[in-house]
């Protein structure tokens, strides 16, 4: 059938039902509750799938106890869902793995993540917990920023990188750690050498 | 979650999941990116491999590449719109080089291109040129090359090899993935020299949706090839 020659149907907008907006309720590990749109949540793949999961009707959310986030603090929480609000309904990016050339931060994002460096760090573990792609996106960015202008002594400052020779040391604890019986070994060693052995096996 | 608490002018970068300090050097310029690698061995590790794009013109390449010397495996790019004359004096020693967007490559540029794999894309190149290269590869010219890839229009294969002492060699092949598209349009060539093999050319043609490309490779005996890395699978070997 054409389109000219589809039947017209009159539609009485007000039978229509309108899709009430649901908010849920999370809680922080330090007890402080957030409401959250429905539209806001799918910023975030992780808390999208956890609420499709439960299945919650608009009285489950009121009713039931608020989702608990155990890993997040109340301040960082609050940052997450002002982004995630913010941005609600903007489109996802695909994580084909490939690498943004310019990335932009936003107004908004840079007022947000006009942080100390201590919140920002939670903001990233959690934008990466949550999964929440653009934030992680923005914030890296931010991280990255911060190389800019700097010697390698300033940026081993600013990272908090450690040295070859602080690499080397962790990788020793490592492999001590991940092997007992080789430290054991290697302490017998040592108290023979000490009691004047020089044979070990 | 860490319960790092830093300094208002610190951030512990390798603190954080390896996701997202991936993310961060990825995000950083070249220059920073440069600056890091220099903080450790770990690092210098960690931002290898290097993905250049020159997409602006008039950058200054020399004081460019003079930092890239180190680099292990470079991409080197070159915005096709671009009117930019890559001099023909820089040092391009790493283990893989790929070039892509080479409208800008001439015989004397690959002449000082003594990688051991290097893969070239989109060049201008004609047979006449790829002759040349040849006669000097075999005369030792780029002794680390071990490997080499040109995605380029049609060859004519009478003139790549034109006054190159060859052999046909069918026992040779270059794909052993059953995932690899590519045809073979000849009989493997090797180049001899003095009663040796030096290398052995292949000429390939990859279709897909109906667009043809079609590849030349020089490969030295024995080499195992590393096929142009595309989602780190087109591995094969000779």
């Amino acid at each position: 059938m054409s389109v000219e020659n589809a039947p017209v149907v009159d539609v009485d907008e007000a039978a229509i039902p309108v899709e009430k907006k649901m908010y849920y309720r999370f809680e922080s590990n330090d007890k402080k509750e957030f409401r959250v749109s429905e539209l806001a949540i799918q910023q975030s793949e992780t808390l999208n799938r956890l609420v499709e999961a439960m299945g919650y009707t608009s009285e489950d959310v009121e009713n039931k106890p608020a989702i608990a986030i155990e890993n997040i603090d109340g301040k960082t929480l609050k940052l997450v869902f002002q982004w995630c609000e913010h941005h609600k309904g903007e489109a996802i990016p695909v994580d084909d793995g490939s690498v943004p050339k310019i990335v932009e931060i936003p107004e908004f994002d840079a007022k947000l993540m006009d942080i100390d460096n201590g919140l920002l760090f939670k903001l990233i573990w959690a934008a990466d917990y949550l999964n929440i792609v653009q934030l992680l996106n923005v914030s890296c960015k931010k991280v990255a920023n911060m190389a800019q202008g700097k010697t390698p002594a300033q940026l081993r400052r600013v990272y908090l990188l450690p040295s070859d020779e602080e690499d080397e040391a962790a990788k020793r604890a490592a492999q001590e750690a991940q092997d007992p019986r080789a430290r054991e070994v290697e302490e017998e060693f040592e108290e023979r050498k000490r009691q004047g052995g020089n044979s070990f096996f | 979650m860490s319960n790092f608490d830093p300094g208002l002018d610190t951030f512990p970068l390798f603190q954080t999941p390896s996701l997202v300090w991936e993310m961060v050097i990825l995000r950083m310029g070249l220059l920073e990116i440069f600056t890091l690698s220099f903080c450790s061995k770990n690092i210098y590790n960690a931002v290898q491999p290097v993905d250049l794009l020159i997409s602006k013109p008039n950058v200054k390449l020399e004081p460019l590449f003079e930092r890239l010397r180190t680099v292990k495996i470079l991409w080197f790019e070159v915005d096709r719109t671009l009117p930019v004359t890559v001099p023909i004096g820089l040092t391009w020693e790493h283990e893989e080089l790929v070039l892509d967007n080479a409208h800008w490559l001439t015989v004397p540029h690959l002449l000082l291109m003594n990688c051991k794999r290097l893969i070239i894309h989109n060049c201008l190149l004609q047979d006449f040129d790829i002759n040349l290269y040849l006669r000097h590869f075999v005369n030792g010219a780029v002794p680390l090359v071990e490997h080499l890839t040109i995605e380029a229009v049609r060859q004519d294969m009478m003139e790549v090899l034109e006054d190159i002492e060859c052999e046909e060699n069918p026992n040779r092949v270059l794909k052993t993935s059953p995932d690899d598209i590519r045809a073979m349009l000849i009989t493997p060539m090797d180049i001899r020299q003095n009663g040796e093999t030096i290398a052995t050319v292949f000429y390939t043609q990859e279709t897909s949706f109906s667009i043809s490309t079609y590849f030349l490779d020089v490969v030295k005996p024995s080499h195992i090839c590393v096929g142009p890395v595309d989602n780190g699978v087109s591995r094969y070997m000779i």
